[in-house]
Protein backbone atom coordinates (compact mmCIF):
# COMPACT_ATOMS: atom_id res chain seq x y z
CA UNK A 1 0.00 0.00 0.00
CA UNK A 2 2.83 2.25 0.85
CA UNK A 3 6.29 3.05 -0.64
CA UNK A 4 9.41 1.23 0.68
CA UNK A 5 12.69 2.02 1.29
CA UNK A 6 13.63 5.70 1.36
CA UNK A 7 12.96 9.44 0.46
CA UNK A 8 15.26 12.49 -0.31
CA UNK A 9 14.43 16.25 -0.95
CA UNK A 10 16.42 17.95 -3.33
CA UNK A 11 16.35 21.14 -4.80
CA UNK A 12 17.02 19.69 -8.63
CA UNK A 13 17.92 16.07 -9.62
CA UNK A 14 21.28 17.27 -10.58
CA UNK A 15 22.18 16.95 -7.02
CA UNK A 16 22.36 13.19 -7.15
CA UNK A 17 25.55 12.74 -8.74
CA UNK A 18 25.25 9.23 -10.26
CA UNK A 19 27.98 6.78 -9.07
CA UNK A 20 29.51 9.04 -6.66
CA UNK A 21 29.63 8.91 -3.07
CA UNK A 22 27.59 11.68 -1.36
CA UNK A 23 26.86 12.46 1.84
CA UNK A 24 23.06 13.57 2.24
CA UNK A 25 20.25 13.53 5.02
CA UNK A 26 17.62 10.73 3.91
CA UNK A 27 14.83 9.96 5.65
CA UNK A 28 12.91 6.01 5.94
CA UNK A 29 9.89 6.18 3.45
CA UNK A 30 7.83 3.98 6.03
CA UNK A 31 9.03 5.58 9.09
CA UNK A 32 9.88 9.55 8.36
CA UNK A 33 13.02 8.83 10.31
CA UNK A 34 15.53 11.43 9.21
CA UNK A 35 19.58 10.42 9.09
CA UNK A 36 22.66 11.51 7.18
CA UNK A 37 24.32 9.45 5.54
CA UNK A 38 27.00 8.51 2.87
CA UNK A 39 25.73 6.57 -0.14
CA UNK A 40 25.68 5.84 -3.75
CA UNK A 41 23.01 6.73 -5.93
CA UNK A 42 21.68 5.35 -9.41
CA UNK A 43 18.69 6.14 -11.86
CA UNK A 44 18.55 2.42 -12.24
CA UNK A 45 18.44 -0.43 -10.42
CA UNK A 46 20.70 -2.29 -13.04
CA UNK A 47 23.72 -0.43 -12.39
CA UNK A 48 23.09 -0.83 -8.67
CA UNK A 49 21.54 -4.08 -8.12
CA UNK A 50 21.96 -4.23 -4.18
CA UNK A 51 20.89 -0.66 -3.41
CA UNK A 52 17.06 -0.26 -2.36
CA UNK A 53 14.36 2.00 -3.38
CA UNK A 54 15.44 5.85 -3.24
CA UNK A 55 11.99 8.23 -4.05
CA UNK A 56 13.41 11.86 -4.60
CA UNK A 57 11.18 14.58 -3.74
CA UNK A 58 11.46 18.40 -4.98
CA UNK A 59 11.66 21.20 -2.26
CA UNK A 60 7.57 21.30 -2.14
CA UNK A 61 7.26 17.73 -2.06
CA UNK A 62 6.72 16.68 -5.63
CA UNK A 63 7.99 13.22 -6.39
CA UNK A 64 11.09 14.39 -9.60
CA UNK A 65 10.97 11.14 -10.71
CA UNK A 66 7.92 8.74 -10.67
CA UNK A 67 10.28 5.94 -10.87
CA UNK A 68 12.19 5.34 -7.53
CA UNK A 69 16.15 5.72 -7.62
CA UNK A 70 18.39 3.72 -5.99
CA UNK A 71 20.41 4.23 -2.82
CA UNK A 72 23.53 1.91 -1.36
CA UNK A 73 24.35 3.42 2.15
CA UNK A 74 27.83 2.96 2.95
CA UNK A 75 27.22 4.16 6.46
CA UNK A 76 25.99 6.81 8.77
CA UNK A 77 27.38 9.93 9.68
CA UNK B 1 -24.19 24.46 28.59
CA UNK B 2 -21.10 24.51 27.02
CA UNK B 3 -19.00 21.57 26.36
CA UNK B 4 -16.95 20.78 29.06
CA UNK B 5 -14.09 19.03 27.02
CA UNK B 6 -13.51 17.66 23.19
CA UNK B 7 -15.24 14.13 24.15
CA UNK B 8 -18.75 15.68 25.22
CA UNK B 9 -18.55 17.56 21.97
CA UNK B 10 -17.65 14.28 20.09
CA UNK B 11 -20.98 12.49 21.87
CA UNK B 12 -22.84 15.44 20.40
CA UNK B 13 -21.62 15.35 16.59
CA UNK B 14 -22.54 11.51 16.95
CA UNK B 15 -25.89 12.39 18.51
CA UNK B 16 -26.43 14.75 15.37
CA UNK B 17 -25.12 12.03 12.76
CA UNK B 18 -22.01 14.09 12.34
CA UNK B 19 -19.46 11.36 13.63
CA UNK B 20 -18.16 8.63 12.14
CA UNK B 21 -16.42 6.22 14.27
CA UNK B 22 -13.78 3.72 12.44
CA UNK B 23 -13.08 0.72 14.50
CA UNK B 24 -11.24 -0.75 11.45
CA UNK B 25 -7.13 -0.62 11.71
CA UNK B 26 -5.98 2.90 10.17
CA UNK B 27 -2.37 3.49 9.40
CA UNK B 28 -1.26 7.17 10.54
CA UNK B 29 0.81 6.76 7.56
CA UNK B 30 -1.16 8.65 4.63
CA UNK B 31 -4.27 6.44 4.78
CA UNK B 32 -5.82 8.83 8.34
CA UNK B 33 -5.18 11.56 6.33
CA UNK B 34 -6.14 10.42 2.90
CA UNK B 35 -9.88 9.27 4.41
CA UNK B 36 -10.03 12.60 6.58
CA UNK B 37 -9.33 14.84 3.59
CA UNK B 38 -12.04 12.95 1.68
CA UNK B 39 -14.39 14.05 4.17
CA UNK B 40 -13.80 17.38 3.97
CA UNK B 41 -14.11 17.14 0.58
CA UNK B 42 -17.47 15.05 0.14
CA UNK B 43 -19.07 17.54 3.35
CA UNK B 44 -19.12 13.93 5.45
CA UNK B 45 -19.38 13.09 9.65
CA UNK B 46 -15.91 13.71 11.04
CA UNK B 47 -14.27 10.20 11.19
CA UNK B 48 -12.97 9.31 14.84
CA UNK B 49 -10.31 6.64 14.48
CA UNK B 50 -10.57 4.05 17.13
CA UNK B 51 -7.39 1.31 16.12
CA UNK B 52 -4.58 3.18 14.88
CA UNK B 53 -1.93 0.89 13.44
CA UNK B 54 1.21 0.72 16.14
CA UNK B 55 -1.02 2.97 18.96
CA UNK B 56 -3.17 0.80 21.25
CA UNK B 57 -5.22 3.13 23.00
CA UNK B 58 -4.82 6.32 21.37
CA UNK B 59 -7.66 7.72 18.76
CA UNK B 60 -7.52 10.37 15.98
CA UNK B 61 -10.51 12.50 15.69
CA UNK B 62 -10.16 14.09 12.13
CA UNK B 63 -11.65 17.12 10.64
CA UNK B 64 -12.73 18.42 13.82
CA UNK B 65 -15.02 21.58 13.03
CA UNK B 66 -15.23 21.02 9.17
CA UNK B 67 -18.38 22.50 8.56
CA UNK B 68 -20.45 25.14 9.93
CA UNK B 69 -23.73 22.30 11.18
CA UNK B 70 -20.34 21.02 13.55
CA UNK B 71 -19.24 24.95 14.24
CA UNK B 72 -22.96 25.67 15.07
CA UNK B 73 -22.79 22.29 17.20
CA UNK B 74 -19.29 23.46 19.16
CA UNK B 75 -21.31 26.52 20.06
CA UNK B 76 -24.08 25.18 21.60
CA UNK B 77 -26.86 26.17 18.89
CA UNK B 78 -28.31 24.41 16.24
CA UNK B 79 -27.14 22.91 13.60
CA UNK B 80 -29.46 24.28 11.18
CA UNK B 81 -27.86 27.99 12.60
CA UNK B 82 -27.11 29.73 8.70
CA UNK B 83 -23.99 31.36 8.63
CA UNK B 84 -25.97 34.33 8.54
CA UNK B 85 -27.22 34.19 12.15
CA UNK B 86 -23.55 32.54 13.53
CA UNK B 87 -22.24 36.14 12.07
CA UNK B 88 -24.68 38.25 14.18
CA UNK B 89 -24.45 35.53 17.29
CA UNK B 90 -20.59 35.86 17.24
CA UNK B 91 -20.59 39.92 17.47
CA UNK B 92 -23.26 39.51 20.10
CA UNK B 93 -21.57 37.01 22.23
CA UNK B 94 -18.12 38.81 21.66
CA UNK B 95 -19.72 42.17 23.12
CA UNK B 96 -19.50 39.70 26.50
CA UNK B 97 -15.89 38.88 27.02
CA UNK B 98 -16.06 35.74 30.18
CA UNK B 99 -12.53 35.31 31.77
CA UNK B 100 -10.74 32.04 32.07
CA UNK B 101 -10.76 30.32 35.22
CA UNK B 102 -7.91 29.19 36.94
CA UNK B 103 -8.31 25.25 38.13
CA UNK B 104 -6.39 22.75 40.60
CA UNK B 105 -4.22 20.61 38.81
CA UNK B 106 -5.97 17.99 40.48
CA UNK B 107 -9.22 19.01 38.65
CA UNK B 108 -7.48 18.98 35.24
CA UNK B 109 -7.48 16.04 33.22
CA UNK B 110 -4.75 17.11 30.93
CA UNK B 111 -2.47 16.48 33.77
CA UNK B 112 -3.77 11.81 33.74
CA UNK B 113 -0.18 11.48 32.57
CA UNK B 114 2.96 13.65 32.89
CA UNK B 115 6.02 12.92 31.02
CA UNK B 116 8.94 15.49 31.75
CA UNK B 117 12.53 16.08 31.23
CA UNK B 118 13.61 12.66 29.41
CA UNK B 119 10.60 10.67 29.64
CA UNK B 120 9.31 12.82 26.59
CA UNK B 121 8.78 11.25 23.52
CA UNK B 122 6.67 12.84 20.98
CA UNK B 123 6.21 9.68 18.75
CA UNK B 124 4.28 7.87 21.62
CA UNK B 125 1.68 9.86 20.13
CA UNK B 126 0.26 8.86 16.36
CA UNK B 127 1.51 12.19 14.78
CA UNK B 128 -0.17 11.41 11.02
CA UNK B 129 1.87 12.12 7.75
CA UNK B 130 -1.24 14.24 6.35
CA UNK B 131 -0.25 14.37 2.85
CA UNK B 132 1.79 12.72 0.30
CA UNK B 133 5.42 14.69 0.19
CA UNK B 134 4.70 16.40 3.63
CA UNK B 135 8.17 17.47 5.43
CA UNK B 136 7.19 14.75 8.24
CA UNK B 137 4.47 13.99 10.76
CA UNK B 138 2.64 17.02 11.82
CA UNK B 139 1.50 16.59 15.78
CA UNK B 140 0.26 19.76 15.60
CA UNK B 141 -2.60 20.74 13.29
CA UNK B 142 -5.37 21.93 15.16
CA UNK B 143 -4.53 23.06 18.09
CA UNK B 144 -4.25 25.95 21.06
CA UNK B 145 -0.66 27.57 20.77
CA UNK B 146 0.12 29.83 23.78
CA UNK B 147 2.71 32.07 24.16
CA UNK B 148 3.02 35.27 26.09
CA UNK B 149 4.79 38.53 25.11
CA UNK B 150 7.73 38.96 27.44
CA UNK B 151 6.81 43.33 27.94
CA UNK B 152 3.01 43.29 27.85
CA UNK B 153 1.75 40.02 29.23
CA UNK B 154 -0.56 39.74 26.92
CA UNK B 155 -1.35 36.07 26.21
CA UNK B 156 -1.78 34.92 22.91
CA UNK B 157 -3.81 31.64 21.29
CA UNK B 158 -2.99 30.64 18.01
CA UNK B 159 -2.85 27.30 15.34
CA UNK B 160 0.44 27.13 14.01
CA UNK B 161 1.39 23.83 12.63
CA UNK B 162 3.88 22.25 14.18
CA UNK B 163 6.42 19.17 12.87
CA UNK B 164 7.88 16.41 14.95
CA UNK B 165 11.53 16.41 14.16
CA UNK B 166 12.77 14.04 17.15
CA UNK B 167 11.75 12.82 20.39
CA UNK B 168 11.59 15.75 21.91
CA UNK B 169 11.87 18.99 19.59
CA UNK B 170 9.39 20.29 17.15
CA UNK B 171 9.54 22.22 14.19
CA UNK B 172 7.25 24.98 12.64
CA UNK B 173 7.51 28.38 11.22
CA UNK B 174 6.98 31.37 13.66
CA UNK B 175 6.53 34.27 11.05
CA UNK B 176 6.41 38.02 12.23
CA UNK B 177 3.29 38.27 10.52
CA UNK B 178 1.45 36.21 13.01
CA UNK B 179 0.70 37.05 16.62
CA UNK B 180 3.15 34.01 17.84
CA UNK B 181 6.39 35.81 16.20
CA UNK B 182 5.39 39.44 17.55
CA UNK B 183 6.17 37.69 20.77
CA UNK B 184 9.09 35.95 19.59
CA UNK B 185 10.75 38.98 18.13
CA UNK B 186 11.49 40.43 21.74
CA UNK B 187 12.88 37.01 22.53
CA UNK B 188 15.20 36.01 19.74
CA UNK B 189 17.38 39.62 19.45
CA UNK B 190 18.03 39.03 22.96
CA UNK B 191 19.16 35.61 22.50
CA UNK B 192 15.90 34.33 24.98
CA UNK B 193 13.88 30.73 24.34
CA UNK B 194 10.80 31.77 24.51
CA UNK B 195 7.96 29.53 26.48
CA UNK B 196 5.66 28.03 24.68
CA UNK B 197 2.70 25.59 25.14
CA UNK B 198 0.59 23.59 23.09
CA UNK B 199 -2.92 22.21 23.95
CA UNK B 200 -4.36 19.73 21.50
CA UNK B 201 -8.27 18.36 21.37
CA UNK B 202 -9.28 21.18 24.00
CA UNK B 203 -12.93 22.25 24.22
CA UNK B 204 -14.43 22.63 20.50
CA UNK B 205 -14.25 26.32 20.76
CA UNK B 206 -10.80 27.48 22.15
CA UNK B 207 -9.93 24.85 19.71
CA UNK B 208 -12.01 26.96 17.01
CA UNK B 209 -10.70 30.74 18.30
CA UNK B 210 -7.00 29.86 18.25
CA UNK B 211 -6.86 29.72 14.74
CA UNK B 212 -8.83 32.63 14.11
CA UNK B 213 -7.46 36.40 13.33
CA UNK B 214 -8.93 38.98 15.95
CA UNK B 215 -7.00 42.36 16.91
CA UNK B 216 -3.76 41.96 18.69
CA UNK B 217 -4.15 42.10 22.77
CA UNK B 218 -7.36 40.25 23.02
CA UNK B 219 -6.87 37.56 24.61
CA UNK B 220 -8.46 34.58 22.68
CA UNK B 221 -9.15 32.62 25.83
CA UNK B 222 -11.87 35.36 27.09
CA UNK B 223 -13.41 35.32 23.70
CA UNK B 224 -14.16 31.50 23.30
CA UNK B 225 -15.20 32.10 27.07
CA UNK B 226 -17.60 34.85 25.14
CA UNK B 227 -18.65 32.33 22.43
CA UNK B 228 -19.60 29.53 24.86
CA UNK B 229 -20.77 31.48 27.30
CA UNK B 230 -18.90 29.84 30.19
CA UNK B 231 -15.01 30.69 31.26
CA UNK B 232 -12.46 28.55 29.67
CA UNK B 233 -10.98 26.56 32.39
CA UNK B 234 -7.38 26.54 32.61
CA UNK B 235 -4.46 24.76 34.66
CA UNK B 236 -0.74 25.81 34.98
CA UNK B 237 1.76 24.36 32.95
CA UNK B 238 4.21 22.14 34.85
CA UNK B 239 7.80 23.47 33.80
CA UNK B 240 6.75 27.09 32.20
CA UNK B 241 4.88 29.79 33.26
CA UNK B 242 1.74 29.48 30.82
CA UNK B 243 -1.87 27.93 31.66
CA UNK B 244 -3.68 25.83 29.09
CA UNK B 245 -7.44 24.44 28.79
CA UNK B 246 -7.65 22.02 31.67
CA UNK B 247 -9.70 19.49 29.85
CA UNK B 248 -6.92 19.45 26.53
CA UNK B 249 -6.08 16.02 25.32
CA UNK B 250 -2.36 16.30 25.24
CA UNK B 251 -0.81 19.32 26.23
CA UNK B 252 3.12 20.05 25.03
CA UNK B 253 5.48 22.23 26.81
CA UNK B 254 8.71 23.76 26.07
CA UNK B 255 11.21 26.41 24.73
CA UNK B 256 10.99 27.54 20.93
CA UNK B 257 15.56 27.83 20.65
CA UNK B 258 16.29 31.89 19.17
CA UNK B 259 19.22 30.08 17.88
CA UNK B 260 18.55 26.64 16.36
CA UNK B 261 16.75 25.65 13.43
CA UNK B 262 15.99 22.26 11.88
CA UNK B 263 13.95 21.44 8.45
CA UNK B 264 10.27 22.09 8.45
CA UNK B 265 7.71 21.38 5.49
CA UNK B 266 6.83 21.51 3.11
CA UNK B 267 2.68 21.17 3.92
CA UNK B 268 -0.19 20.83 1.95
CA UNK B 269 -1.73 24.14 3.24
CA UNK B 270 -5.30 26.06 2.86
CA UNK B 271 -4.62 27.69 -0.12
CA UNK B 272 -5.11 23.73 -1.52
CA UNK B 273 -1.61 23.69 -2.55
CA UNK B 274 2.19 22.54 -0.73
CA UNK B 275 3.13 26.20 -1.68
CA UNK B 276 5.96 26.97 0.66
CA UNK B 277 8.55 24.44 0.40
CA UNK B 278 11.28 23.22 2.28
CA UNK B 279 12.89 25.34 4.88
CA UNK B 280 14.78 25.63 7.99
CA UNK B 281 12.61 26.66 11.05
CA UNK B 282 13.25 27.25 14.77
CA UNK B 283 13.69 24.33 16.99
CA UNK B 284 10.79 23.95 19.79
CA UNK B 285 11.97 22.36 22.74
CA UNK B 286 9.74 20.13 24.74
CA UNK B 287 10.32 19.95 28.36
CA UNK B 288 7.22 18.46 29.36
CA UNK B 289 4.23 16.39 27.69
CA UNK B 290 0.89 16.31 29.43
CA UNK B 291 -2.00 14.05 28.32
CA UNK B 292 -5.15 12.44 29.37
CA UNK B 293 -5.81 8.52 29.56
CA UNK B 294 -6.64 7.35 26.03
CA UNK B 295 -6.13 10.66 24.53
CA UNK B 296 -7.43 11.86 21.09
CA UNK B 297 -5.07 13.74 18.95
CA UNK B 298 -6.75 16.42 16.91
CA UNK B 299 -5.86 16.48 13.22
CA UNK B 300 -6.98 18.92 10.28
CA UNK B 301 -5.74 17.96 7.48
CA UNK B 302 -5.52 20.87 5.43
CA UNK B 303 -6.18 21.42 1.65
CA UNK B 304 -8.84 22.61 -1.09
CA UNK B 305 -11.92 24.21 1.09
CA UNK B 306 -13.66 24.09 3.11
CA UNK B 307 -11.61 22.90 6.58
CA UNK B 308 -11.05 24.27 9.75
CA UNK B 309 -9.03 27.56 8.92
CA UNK B 310 -11.56 28.24 6.04
CA UNK B 311 -14.73 28.02 8.78
CA UNK B 312 -12.29 30.39 10.88
CA UNK B 313 -12.42 32.84 8.02
CA UNK B 314 -16.10 32.29 6.69
CA UNK B 315 -16.74 33.29 10.43
CA UNK B 316 -14.60 35.11 12.03
CA UNK B 317 -12.72 37.29 9.55
CA UNK B 318 -16.90 38.04 8.14
CA UNK B 319 -17.87 39.06 11.48
CA UNK B 320 -14.83 41.41 12.54
CA UNK B 321 -14.72 42.94 8.91
CA UNK B 322 -18.75 43.60 8.98
CA UNK B 323 -18.34 45.15 12.54
CA UNK B 324 -15.27 47.05 10.96
CA UNK B 325 -17.29 48.55 7.96
CA UNK B 326 -20.27 49.29 10.30
CA UNK B 327 -18.21 51.14 12.49
CA UNK B 328 -16.25 53.52 9.87
CA UNK B 329 -20.07 54.78 8.87
CA UNK B 330 -20.43 52.19 5.50
CA UNK B 331 -23.66 51.61 4.89
CA UNK B 332 -22.57 47.57 5.04
CA UNK B 333 -25.82 45.18 4.62
CA UNK B 334 -24.00 42.10 5.19
CA UNK B 335 -20.02 40.30 4.80
CA UNK B 336 -18.85 37.50 3.90
CA UNK B 337 -15.18 35.98 3.54
CA UNK B 338 -16.18 33.00 2.12
CA UNK B 339 -14.60 29.74 2.91
CA UNK B 340 -14.19 28.95 -1.08
CA UNK B 341 -11.77 32.09 -1.00
CA UNK B 342 -9.36 30.61 1.06
CA UNK B 343 -9.32 34.19 3.16
CA UNK B 344 -8.29 35.87 0.22
CA UNK B 345 -11.79 36.80 -0.90
CA UNK B 346 -14.17 39.21 1.04
CA UNK B 347 -17.48 39.77 -0.40
CA UNK B 348 -19.60 43.23 1.10
CA UNK B 349 -22.92 44.25 0.17
CA UNK B 350 -24.01 47.86 0.90
CA UNK B 351 -27.20 49.49 0.98
CA UNK B 352 -27.90 52.82 -1.03
CA UNK B 353 -25.44 54.47 -4.09
CA UNK B 354 -22.90 56.22 -3.33
CA UNK B 355 -19.56 58.00 -5.40
CA UNK B 356 -16.67 55.44 -4.94
CA UNK B 357 -18.72 53.04 -2.12
CA UNK B 358 -16.68 50.23 -3.82
CA UNK B 359 -13.43 51.79 -2.86
CA UNK B 360 -14.51 53.25 0.35
CA UNK B 361 -15.17 49.45 1.20
CA UNK B 362 -12.33 47.74 -0.37
CA UNK B 363 -9.67 49.98 1.22
CA UNK B 364 -11.36 50.02 4.50
CA UNK B 365 -11.00 46.11 4.51
CA UNK B 366 -7.51 46.11 3.25
CA UNK B 367 -6.84 48.82 5.89
CA UNK B 368 -7.85 45.96 8.74
CA UNK B 369 -5.72 43.22 10.26
CA UNK B 370 -8.19 40.86 9.12
CA UNK B 371 -8.66 42.00 5.77
CA UNK B 372 -5.13 42.96 4.93
CA UNK B 373 -4.02 39.67 3.45
CA UNK B 374 -7.90 39.44 0.75
CA UNK B 375 -6.35 40.83 -2.03
CA UNK B 376 -9.90 40.08 -4.05
CA UNK B 377 -12.85 42.03 -3.16
CA UNK B 378 -15.96 42.03 -4.40
CA UNK B 379 -18.60 44.86 -3.84
CA UNK B 380 -22.70 44.24 -4.74
CA UNK B 381 -25.91 46.01 -3.71
CA UNK B 382 -27.77 45.02 -1.20
CA UNK B 383 -30.06 43.36 -3.05
CA UNK B 384 -27.14 40.60 -3.82
CA UNK B 385 -27.44 37.82 -1.04
CA UNK B 386 -23.45 37.44 -0.07
CA UNK B 387 -23.60 33.91 0.63
CA UNK B 388 -25.23 32.70 -2.27
CA UNK B 389 -21.88 32.84 -4.55
CA UNK B 390 -24.53 32.29 -7.33
CA UNK B 391 -26.07 35.63 -7.27
CA UNK B 392 -22.59 37.05 -6.19
CA UNK B 393 -21.06 35.75 -9.92
CA UNK B 394 -24.59 36.85 -11.48
CA UNK B 395 -23.93 40.97 -9.96
CA UNK B 396 -20.42 40.54 -11.52
CA UNK B 397 -21.15 39.81 -15.09
CA UNK B 398 -24.47 41.88 -14.79
CA UNK B 399 -22.97 45.29 -13.31
CA UNK B 400 -19.60 45.29 -12.81
CA UNK B 401 -18.09 47.07 -16.26
CA UNK B 402 -15.08 45.03 -17.37
CA UNK B 403 -12.90 47.94 -17.68
CA UNK B 404 -14.34 50.49 -15.72
CA UNK B 405 -15.21 49.23 -12.65
CA UNK B 406 -12.26 46.56 -11.63
CA UNK B 407 -10.01 48.69 -9.58
CA UNK B 408 -6.70 47.06 -9.47
CA UNK B 409 -3.69 48.38 -7.14
CA UNK B 410 -0.01 47.53 -8.15
CA UNK B 411 1.22 47.01 -4.61
CA UNK B 412 -0.50 45.16 -1.39
CA UNK B 413 0.39 43.06 1.04
CA UNK B 414 1.45 39.20 0.81
CA UNK B 415 1.97 36.29 2.09
CA UNK B 416 3.84 33.16 1.04
CA UNK B 417 0.68 31.30 0.38
CA UNK B 418 -0.27 33.61 -2.18
CA UNK B 419 0.20 31.02 -5.29
CA UNK B 420 -0.79 33.45 -7.93
CA UNK B 421 2.46 35.76 -7.24
CA UNK B 422 5.58 34.58 -8.53
CA UNK B 423 8.44 32.68 -6.54
CA UNK B 424 10.40 36.55 -6.13
CA UNK B 425 6.81 38.43 -5.19
CA UNK B 426 6.19 35.56 -2.55
CA UNK B 427 9.37 36.15 -0.79
CA UNK B 428 9.65 39.33 -0.59
CA UNK B 429 5.86 39.68 0.17
CA UNK B 430 5.48 42.06 -3.18
CA UNK B 431 1.50 41.82 -3.54
CA UNK B 432 -1.19 43.56 -5.54
CA UNK B 433 -5.21 43.62 -5.00
CA UNK B 434 -8.16 44.28 -6.76
CA UNK B 435 -12.10 45.31 -6.41
CA UNK B 436 -14.75 44.18 -8.56
CA UNK B 437 -17.52 46.91 -8.22
CA UNK B 438 -20.43 45.54 -8.78
CA UNK B 439 -22.67 47.94 -7.74
CA UNK B 440 -24.28 49.96 -10.14
CA UNK B 441 -23.31 53.27 -11.00
CA UNK B 442 -24.53 56.22 -9.06
CA UNK B 443 -25.28 58.56 -11.56
CA UNK B 444 -27.68 56.06 -13.21
CA UNK B 445 -30.73 56.84 -13.39
CA UNK B 446 -32.57 53.93 -11.35
CA UNK B 447 -36.04 54.54 -13.55
CA UNK B 448 -34.40 54.66 -16.68
CA UNK B 449 -30.84 53.46 -16.50
CA UNK B 450 -31.12 50.54 -13.64
CA UNK B 451 -33.07 47.08 -15.23
CA UNK B 452 -35.85 45.83 -13.63
CA UNK B 453 -34.50 42.66 -11.69
CA UNK B 454 -35.86 39.32 -12.53
CA UNK B 455 -35.74 36.58 -9.77
CA UNK B 456 -38.40 35.12 -7.78
CA UNK B 457 -37.69 37.55 -5.11
CA UNK B 458 -37.77 41.10 -6.63
CA UNK B 459 -39.96 40.29 -9.61
CA UNK B 460 -43.37 39.15 -8.22
CA UNK B 461 -46.15 40.86 -6.29
CA UNK B 462 -45.84 39.95 -2.63
CA UNK B 463 -49.33 38.27 -2.97
CA UNK B 464 -48.51 36.25 -5.84
CA UNK B 465 -45.32 34.69 -4.00
CA UNK B 466 -47.49 34.20 -0.72
CA UNK B 467 -50.03 32.13 -3.00
CA UNK B 468 -47.32 30.69 -4.72
CA UNK B 469 -45.49 29.34 -1.83
CA UNK B 470 -48.24 28.41 0.48
CA UNK B 471 -49.79 26.37 -2.26
CA UNK B 472 -46.02 25.04 -3.38
CA UNK B 473 -46.47 21.53 -1.92
CA UNK B 474 -50.10 20.98 -3.97
CA UNK B 475 -48.33 21.22 -7.47
CA UNK B 476 -46.32 18.16 -6.55
CA UNK B 477 -43.58 19.61 -5.42
CA UNK B 478 -41.76 18.55 -1.87
CA UNK B 479 -41.68 21.02 0.64
CA UNK B 480 -38.96 23.70 0.11
CA UNK B 481 -35.70 23.88 2.36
Amino acid sequence: MFRTGYEIFVGKLEELEEGKELQKEIRDAQTYERKTVKALFSSSPEKLPDGEPLWIRGGLGRLLDEKPWRIKIIGAV
Amino acid sequence: MAFKDLRQYISALEEQGELKKVNKEVDWNLEAGAITRLVYERGLPSPLFENIKGYPGYRILGAPISTFRKLAIAMGLSPETSIKELIDIYLQRKGKLIKPVIVDKSQAPCKENIDIGDQVDLLKFPAPMLHDGDGGRYLCSWQVNVTKDPDTGWVNWGCYRGMVATKNTLTGSVSPAKHIGTHFQKYRPKKLPMPFAIAIGPEPVSGFIAGARVAANLYEAELAGALRQEPVELVKCETIDLEVPATSEIVIEGEISPTETDWEGPFGEFVGYSATGRGKSPVWKVTAVTYRNNPILTVSNTGVPVDEYHLDVGLVRSAELYDKLRSEGIPVAAVNAPPEGVGFLVIASVRGRGPNIAERVASCIWGTAQGTHAPFVIVVDDDVDVFDIWQVMHAMVTRCHPYRNIWKVEHGAAIPFMTFLTAYERRHRLGAKVCFDCTWPADWDPTTDIPPKISFDSNYPKEVKDYVLNNWESYGFDKLA
